[in-house]
């Protein structure tokens, strides 16, 4: 019996034909990770071909921000199966914006930037796709974002 | 097909109304719109979103609440809708042109989502500190942190 793609329970992906989500497929790397392992640093830079957003396929995945002084609390947050993660440092370069660890054991999928302008950016109903998936997590991550901030100065005034 | 709707509005008409479902991004073709944020009395506006500026971009790939309300602040204001549904058949019909508006609306997200990250280490972090309440002095920190919130705290 054929083995199910790993994509195929991601619903940013569900848009996608059989041709697409394998060459999206063949684009990625695929590894599974110890709790503790970590993605990205803040406030490290990396190499730009070598960044790369990330897929959670199981498991969870945490992501604090750096906090700029000592009496600062970092804001941390759960990626869950399904979500897209390491995607403001893929889109921009630079310092990584925040750390991003394993919480327990995880899969995951990645795509390097190498292989998004080898493989996605020339196929455009590929690179639609995977642009409205990411554009919708930064949306979803903005969205969370907001309403904690509501919430913390409701709570200071 | 058309992918935008025109709205011909009059000053006070209310376009989304905070916490209310909506999927909408708006753009104003002309005139301008009011954006404030806070119910219950303790509302603040924001700064004005005028001819060729947006509003809803979240909405727009996350359909959901609200977080602000937008009113009709001049006389004569057109708007564009640009759905959530109307996006989705973008992609479909003409994928490399989705990918140009995709990139800039990213990329906007991405600038945003780090400076509400900022804000919220701010207020968070000085929440954490803060046994009294805020002075006139750091009155300012409420306005700046709204201002994050919609997307225009530069």
């Amino acid at each position: 019996m054929p083995k199910e793609n790993p994509l195929r329970g991601v619903a940013f992906f569900q848009g996608l034909d059989k041709a697409q989500l394998e060459a999206l497929t063949g684009a990625l790397v695929f590894e599974e990770h110890p709790d503790g392992h970590v993605f990205a640093k803040a406030g490290r830079a990396g190499k730009r071909e070598k960044d790369a957003l990330h897929i959670v396929l199981e498991g969870r995945v945490a992501v604090s921000t750096k906090p700029k002084s000592a009496n600062q609390v970092p804001v941390a947050r759960l990626m869950q199966p399904g979500e897209l993660f390491g995607l403001i440092t893929f889109l921009k370069g630079g310092q990584r914006t925040a750390t991003t660890a394993a919480s327990g054991k995880v899969r995951v999928a990645s795509l390097t930037r190498e292989r998004y302008e080898q493989v996605v950016r020339p196929n455009p109903a590929l690179h639609s796709a995977l642009l409205f998936a990411i554009a919708s997590q930064l949306a979803r991550d903005v969205r969370a974002c907001n309403e904690r901030l509501v919430k913390a100065i409701r709570k200071a005034e | 097909m058309y992918l935008m709707c025109v709205f011909e509005l009059k000053r006070g008409d209310v376009l989304v109304r905070e916490g209310e479902h909506t999927e909408s991004l708006y753009i104003v073709q002309q005139g301008a719109l009011r954006v404030t944020v806070g119910r219950d009395g303790g509302s603040v506006e924001l700064p004005e979103v005028g001819t060729g500026q947006w509003v809803g971009e979240v909405s727009l790939l996350d359909p959901g609440p609200a977080s602000a309300t937008v009113s009709v602040l001049r006389k004569t204001t057109n708007v564009l809708e640009f759905s959530h549904g109307a996006l989705k058949d973008f992609l479909r019909t003409n994928p490399a042109g989705a990918c140009v508006l995709l990139e800039a609306l990213a990329s906007d997200l991405a600038e945003r989502l780090h400076r509400t990250s900022d804000g919220l280490i701010r207020v968070e972090g000085g929440h954490a500190q803060q046994t009294a309440p805020p002075t006139p002095e750091q009155h300012g920190w409420f306005t700046d942190m709204l201002l994050t919130l919609s997307g225009r705290g530069d």
